[in-house]
């Protein structure tokens, strides 16, 4: 996943260590069934025959399902049919984005492939064998795949103690209320590259995730581009936000929301995390945070030089 | 049906005795209970209460663990203490966030503090 992952127990009872262990498993288990990078994955195989129907472990199928049911909830913001658009933009190997990444020749492919009449996605999904069928377009899980794996590691690490932490590149699940008792706190990073968090929430018992523009932003023949795709355009979306932070009990669906909402723009946003009653925080390319209500309550710091 | 006329007194006494009788009991077993009677096995119940010295170190890591707890909860409150004050003192903190009407109505939830309070774990790129 390209991502640093952090497993926290707090207060640790006699099954935390086998705990942990399993839940380090889940994210082995998701990368190798979910990952765009080896062509044999799971999920490769299904994007290599999309037309054919193909057993697959447990955690693709249940990203994919994931994926198709964020598609319609989100009514298309949320569209795992960007893989061959991130291709065409160079990103079809794990990029060393922290050293900044310029690629020449690439994106002369991209085309608005999928906001061209793609419609709604509706793969193949037979749960009896656990089988998937992509149809027409070659889809990416990355970002689903990684919100999966916090939500099976949460309930591996359940009875682990009196609380736990996990938190993987941006996708983070809390349980119980902290190592103190009076929560956790979670920093939100500064999506211009600032070494402080622009604001610091005070969560307990939520997934909680971000889709920021930091790092997995390039240049492509002098161009900036990013991996968040807005499937209306088929382009790196440019709504006017660097990043969104989503909280709700499920991590997956935290993620889905994060990125719908970055996609959705800084003009749509407000409007729709209010009216999905979704706890929100964004920053916008001026660096501004706003808040949605529901998220209001678990704010207790935010940079007094963010705006 | 009724009770006889000597009845009553004799009922009247026994009410206020019994609750009289019980907080003399209560007061004797309150008593009891702080100090050790004459000549209890003092001795045995030391020496089956005598930790080992890995329980005295479980022991001391864990008050350890608490009270690094209570430190951490100690520094948030009064971080909390100082944005209530700041709070009062500034209703209207300069750091007033959002460009236009629809999130300028759900900015800034709390006032401004210089810096963050320190935090478990950070959100950022994915």
């Amino acid at each position: 996943m390209a991502s640093r992952i952090t497993l926290r127990v707090v207060d640790p009872g006699p099954t935390a260590g086998d705990a942990l262990a399993a839940a380090r498993r889940v994210f082995e288990r998701v990368e190798a069934a979910c990952t765009r990078f080896d062509p044999q994955s799971p999920l490769m195989r299904a994007n290599a025959d999309r037309t054919a129907w193909h057993a697959v472990p447990e955690e693709c199928y249940l990203a994919v399902a994931e994926a198709a049911r964020a598609h319609l909830e989100t009514g298309g913001l949320f569209d795992p049919r960007v893989l061959d658009t991130l291709v065409g933009l160079g990103y079809d190997r794990t990029l060393p984005f922290r050293s900044g990444v310029s690629l020449t020749g690439a994106g002369r492919a991209v085309a608005a492939r999928v906001a061209a009449g793609a419609g709604l996605w509706q793969p193949g999904l037979d749960p009896q064998s656990r089988s998937i069928r992509l149809g027409v377009d070659r889809i990416d899980l990355g970002g689903i795949g990684k919100g999966l794996a916090v939500r099976l590691a949460a309930r591996a690490l359940a009875r682990a103690g009196g609380g736990h932490l996990i938190e993987a590149g941006g996708d983070c699940h809390v349980a119980g209320s902290g190592p103190d008792g009076g929560g956790w706190r979670i920093g939100i990073e500064d999506p211009t590259g600032g070494p402080e968090p622009v604001a610091v929430l005070r969560v307990a018992d939520t997934g909680c995730a971000t889709s920021s523009l930091r790092v997995r932003s390039w240049q492509v023949d002098g161009r900036r581009v990013h991996h968040l795709i807005d499937p209306r355009t088929g382009r790196s979306a440019q709504g006017g936000l660097l990043s969104v932070t989503v909280l709700d009990t499920d991590p997956a669906r935290a993620e889905v929301w994060s990125k719908s909402l970055l996609i959705a723009g800084q003009g749509r946003i407000a409007a729709l995390a209010a009216r999905r009653r979704l706890p929100a925080l964004w920053v916008d390319e001026d660096r501004r945070v706003a808040v949605s209500t529901a998220m209001e309550p678990c704010v207790i710091w935010v940079a007094p030089d963010a705006g | 049906m009724t009770d006889g006329p000597g009845h009553r007194p004799r009922l009247s006494t026994a009410a206020l005795l019994a609750p009289a009788a019980a907080a003399v009991l209560a007061g004797s077993l309150s008593w009891a209970a702080g100090h050790p009677p004459a000549g209890a096995p003092l001795t045995k119940s030391a020496v089956t209460a005598s930790p080992t010295p890995g329980q005295v170190d479980a022991e001391r890591a864990r008050q350890s663990r608490d009270l690094q707890r209570l430190r951490e909860q100690v520094q948030s409150l009064r971080a909390e203490l100082k944005d209530l004050k700041n709070a009062e003192n500034n209703p209207h903190p300069s750091g007033t966030r959002g460009s236009n009407a629809t999130s300028r109505a759900t900015t800034d939830p709390k006032p401004a503090r210089t810096t963050p309070p320190p935090v478990h774990a950070t959100t950022g790129a994915s």
